[in-house]
């Protein structure tokens, strides 16, 4: 496994909150997915598949994503598409709120010795 | 096998292979995706495939992590459970087959014997209401016996002053003679006299037409008869024109008013009603008002909300206030209600409950045995529970696992004991005589449901212990030993050899039981009835009033038709009695001695009375004693003499010579005693009971059984001496034709069967107690083999190792043995009723037991001790 060292492993329990967000654009198959966080964070958050479909099932037990076999725009062929439920955009709303709050106690704790 | 394995897998329940279906496709589409990007990248087909696959890691690990976040159901849990429960007994068929076999027929028998237990004991009559349905009786009349017949006087009493009862029925049995008319040849048919009300009581109507109504019950009302199912269909082919025609029974014309439903078989001891008459129609006036004369049987439905318990003391003082208005009558001291169920089985409850038991010690056998085979499979098996669990097993999952092994076991061989139960509940039936409603008996809801439970707890019992020792593991110890637990703990083997104990003393239990019931048998069939039955028929008529009204005209008949009999060829002597000995009920009367002082009021001399002619005695083969037989010229007025019986002499004449002495019939005529004759039993079971024997030729008896004995085969004979019967009368129906020998038999039938039953549950459970010690020692040998290799090889002699292992073998048994001659030893009231001239503590039975169970025992730990002290130390080691 080649591993950069300027690419940082998720965080647990963060990329459930990564997939809902990214679904709330829309609805989208799990290569969309992986794509669409590895380019917003210009590759620096890889996702690795071996996380990312069993947390996709996750999320689809607990009724926060449902899915369907759609056919895809752009070419002939059906895909499993995730699509965000009304529980799950409460959960997301959770979730970014509860991060908010970490990130804030974080960067508290971290500010002073970056200033010092 | 490729069929075994799809119908392994095939899981049509399962959603798990739909979504692992999906995952793969969705899997799959995502490394397409994957490779056309590496593909517009630049990278040729085959490798940019490669690439995808790289970049994507292991497929197989994310489906199995996938398939894990759903989880499993728990019928999909129990599928692999089963499926893994079938491979394992598939490695070990000879085992699995083995242990369904013995637990199908652990279960087998319990299973029949539950039917018939079902039916006959714990399902209540077929009729309305059946809790609130009596049984009334006097009590101690002449004897200790509180279940009398009553007097139709007491009858008339009850019915009208108890208050606990909506209705009080009574009935009695009675043998009628119907004609032969339009060709069928006359019959004797077993009927029933009753009040208009027993129907009403039972809550059972007629199927077709209508029941008694009070004013069919008066005598002087038109004669009317109700008719069996049975009757209708096998005389009237069932015919509807006999509703409302006329019948002649006993010479009179009856009506027929109803046809009683199928099914309706009312027992009342033995007798089964197939003609149904009015009583009070048919009862001599005189009778309704005789306290003394007991011959009914009374039924009775309580109140809603009466207990038995306060219609007892309610009838109970009605009888006692009657007896002391009427001190010098022979009526009951009191009077004693039971329910009708209880009466209906109390001659077969303890048989069955019996019977039960040994089938379910059977069971138990059966199981403590497999657990003992499991538990000894289980050590085998330690190293792969003890990775598995290592590997992250629950110890409840493995458990769980290991339990739905044993029940499998235990559901195959209940499958196993259904098919059994089903073939031989029929053949229990079968050989019985004198279970009631044998027409319920059948394998239904409750029976299969007793199937099942017996399957679940024979499954636990069987499994627990043994998986509760294999999932209970130091791992780390168990894995580096390689599953070999040196000499296992010592609490195991201690374990192990309680479960022997445990085998060893229900199979003693059993043994003793068969042993015990085995000897009454011999005692009965060595018992001597007093008459020789070799060759002797027997066959039975009455008489009917119509035709017969004089004491002339029937002792008329009974001269001809002995001497008619005895010009057969083939007939050696013939001879004539009101009742035949061994055919159940027998009738006494009490009577007085001439010239002895008065007895205190209240008290009586009793003794069974029979008549017979002259050529009775020799035709029986009774001996006689002292003085002289009857004499043919001693006829109607001239009868007035009479035979006693041995005990009768010593019971009443201890120190006197009866000979000439004068008994009274309560009022009747007086009878000079002529001579003394052997002791006959009134059945095999009781003691000879002091007889009295008057004259046939009396005429006061209209009805005899007619015994013939005869050179050839008796049954040979029977048509000739019913042709002689027509002869003199053809519309006199002959009934109970039987060899004496076939009539002996009969009365042990029960007997038998339960000798039969108890004896071959006897036989399994020595069998398998023999091969599980055998199992047992010969595994704890097999673990010691290298301990004893270094014993040999140190210098212990082999008889030394064949004296260690045997004593370590017997021990249990030892223990076993005593434990079950202690629980024989407190079983000796409920096998008492169930013995004849045996004790329950007979020493001879028990030291007998102990001798083959030790024997047996024996041998099953010589195989194993033998090849332990054969063992070659240098093997031993190099096994090592």
């Amino acid at each position: 496994m080649k591993k950069d060292s300027n690419r940082i492993e998720l965080l647990q329990g963060t990329l459930d909150m990564l997939i809902l967000r990214t679904l709330l654009l829309g609805p989208a198959h799990g290569h969309q997915i992986a794509k669409h966080i590895q380019r917003t964070t210009e590759d620096v958050l890889q996702v690795e598949h071996g996380s990312l479909y069993p947390a996709l099932h996750r999320l689809e037990r607990k009724g926060w994503v449902s899915s369907k076999w759609e056919m895809a725009k752009d070419r002939n062929r059906e895909f499993k598409y995730y699509r965000l439920s009304a529980a799950g955009k409460k959960q997301l709303l959770m979730e970014e709120s509860k991060w908010k709050l970490l990130a804030r106690a974080i960067a508290r704790v971290m500010r002073p010795a970056e200033e010092g | 096998m490729s069929w075994w394995r799809t119908v392994l897998e095939w899981r049509p329940w399962s959603p798990r292979q739909r979504r692992d279906e999906e995952i793969e496709r969705e899997l799959r589409s995502h490394l397409e995706l994957e490779a056309e990007e590496h593909l517009d990248a630049g990278l040729p087909a085959g490798e940019a495939r490669y690439a995808a696959q790289r970049t994507f890691g292991n497929t197989t690990l994310i489906k199995e992590d996938v398939r894990a976040m759903w989880g499993w159901s728990s019928l999909e849990r129990l599928a692999e459970d089963v499926r893994y429960a079938f491979r394992n007994m598939r490695l070990r068929p000879g085992f699995a087959l083995t242990a369904m076999l013995v637990l199908g027929i652990g279960i087998g028998a319990n299973t029949s014997i539950f039917t018939v237990v079902h039916a006959v004991l714990l399902k209540p009559p077929p009729y309305h209401e059946p809790h609130r349905l009596v049984r009334l009786y006097e009590r101690n009349v002449a004897s200790e016996s509180i279940f009398n017949v009553v007097s139709p006087a007491n009858f008339l009493d009850w019915q009208r002053d108890a208050a606990s009862y909506e209705q009080v029925a009574a009935w009695g049995e009675r043998s009628f003679n119907v004609s032969g008319d339009g060709g069928a040849l006359p019959e004797r048919a077993s009927g029933i006299i009753c009040t208009y009300n027993v129907f009403d009581t039972l809550g059972i109507q007629p199927a077709l037409g209508r029941s008694f109504l009070p004013e069919d019950d008066r005598p002087d009302a038109q004669r009317v008869a109700i008719l069996s199912n049975g009757f209708w269909q096998r005389r009237f082919g069932s015919n509807m024109a006999i509703l409302g025609a006329s019948i002649r029974i006993d010479g009179e014309t009856y009506k027929v008013i109803g046809i009683m439903p199928e099914g309706f078989d009312f027992h009342s001891e033995e007798w089964r009603g197939e003609i149904w008459l009015p009583m009070w129609r048919l009862l001599p006036a005189a009778m309704v008002q005789d306290r003394e004369n007991h011959q009914l049987s009374v039924l009775a439905r309580l109140k809603p909300g009466v207990t038995v318990e306060s219609a007892q003391t309610e009838l109970d003082s009605i009888a006692k206030r009657i007896k002391v208005q009427n001190p010098n009558v022979i009526t009951g001291a009191g009077a004693t209600v039971a329910l009708l169920h209880e009466r209906m089985v109390f001659r077969v409850r303890t048989l069955l409950l019996i019977i039960f038991g040994a089938a379910a010690c059977v069971l138990m056998i059966a199981c403590v045995n497999l657990t003992n085979l499991l538990l000894a499979r289980g050590v085998a098996r330690r190293r792969d529970i003890a990775i598995r669990m290592a590997l992250g097993a629950g110890r409840g999952r493995v458990l769980r696992q290991l339990l739905t092994e044993s029940l499998l076991l235990t559901a195959c061989g209940s499958a196993v004991g259904l098919i059994l139960a089903g073939w031989g509940t029929p053949l229990l039936v079968a050989m019985t005589t004198d279970l009631p409603r044998t027409e319920a008996i059948r394998v239904n809801a409750p029976v299969l449901m007793f199937a099942a439970l017996a399957a679940v707890l024979s499954g636990l019992l069987v499994g627990l212990a043994p998986a509760l020792w294999s999932t209970d593991l130091h791992l780390a110890s168990t894995i580096h030993e390689g599953g070999r637990s040196a000499s296992g703990s010592r609490k195991r083997r201690m374990f192990r050899d309680g479960l022997v104990a445990i085998e060893v003393a229900l199979t003693v239990v059993l043994l003793i039981a068969s042993g015990l019931l085995l000897k009454s048998f011999l005692r009965l069939h060595a018992v001597d009835p007093g008459f020789s039955p070799e060759r002797l028929l027997t066959m039975r008529l009455a008489l009917p009033q119509s035709r017969y009204s004089t004491a002339a005209q029937r002792v008329a008949f009974f001269e001809g038709l002995a001497a008619s009999v005895k010009a057969l060829p083939g007939v050696a002597a013939v001879g004539a009695v009101n009742r035949l000995p061994l055919t159940g009920h027998a009738p006494d009367n009490t009577f007085t001695i001439e010239g002895r002082p008065p007895l205190p009021p209240g008290q009586f001399f009793d003794a069974l009375a029979r008549s017979v002619d002259p050529g009775y005695f020799q035709a029986m083969g009774i001996p006689l004693k002292r003085g002289r037989f009857l004499h043919p010229s001693e006829r109607l007025e001239a009868a007035n003499k009479a035979l006693i019986s041995e005990s009768f002499a010593e019971t009443f004449f201890r120190d006197e010579n009866p000979l000439g002495k004068y008994i009274n019939l309560g009022g009747r005529r007086r009878y000079d005693i002529v001579g003394v004759v052997g002791d006959v039993r009134k059945s095999l079971t009781n003691r000879p009971e002091p007889t009295m024997y008057f004259s046939l030729l009396e005429g006061r008896v209209s009805y005899a059984a007619i015994v013939v004995r005869t050179s050839l085969n008796p049954n040979l004979l029977a048509l000739p001496v019913q042709k002689e019967v027509a002869r003199l009368d053809s519309d006199l129906p002959v009934s109970n034709i039987a060899a004496m020998e076939r009539i002996l038999a009969g009365g042990a039938a029960s007997r038998r069967l339960s000798l039969v039953l108890i004896g071959i549950f006897a036989g399994i459970a020595l069998l398998l107690a023999s091969v599980g010690l055998y199992g047992v020692v010969a595994y704890s040998t097999q673990q010691r083999t290298n301990e004893i290799g270094v014993r040999i090889a140190l210098g212990a002699g082999r008889g030394h190792v064949l004296r260690t292992v045997l004593a370590q073998g017997l021990r249990p048994v030892a223990v076993g043995l005593m434990a079950g001659v202690a629980i024989a030893l407190a079983m000796t009231r409920v096998m008492r009723s169930l013995l004849f001239e045996v004790s329950p503590l007979d020493p001879q039975v028990f030291a007998f037991v102990a001798v083959v169970l030790a024997a047996v025992a024996l041998a099953a730990c010589a195989i194993p001790a033998r090849r332990a002290s054969r063992v070659d130390p240098v093997t031993a080691l190099r096994y090592e």
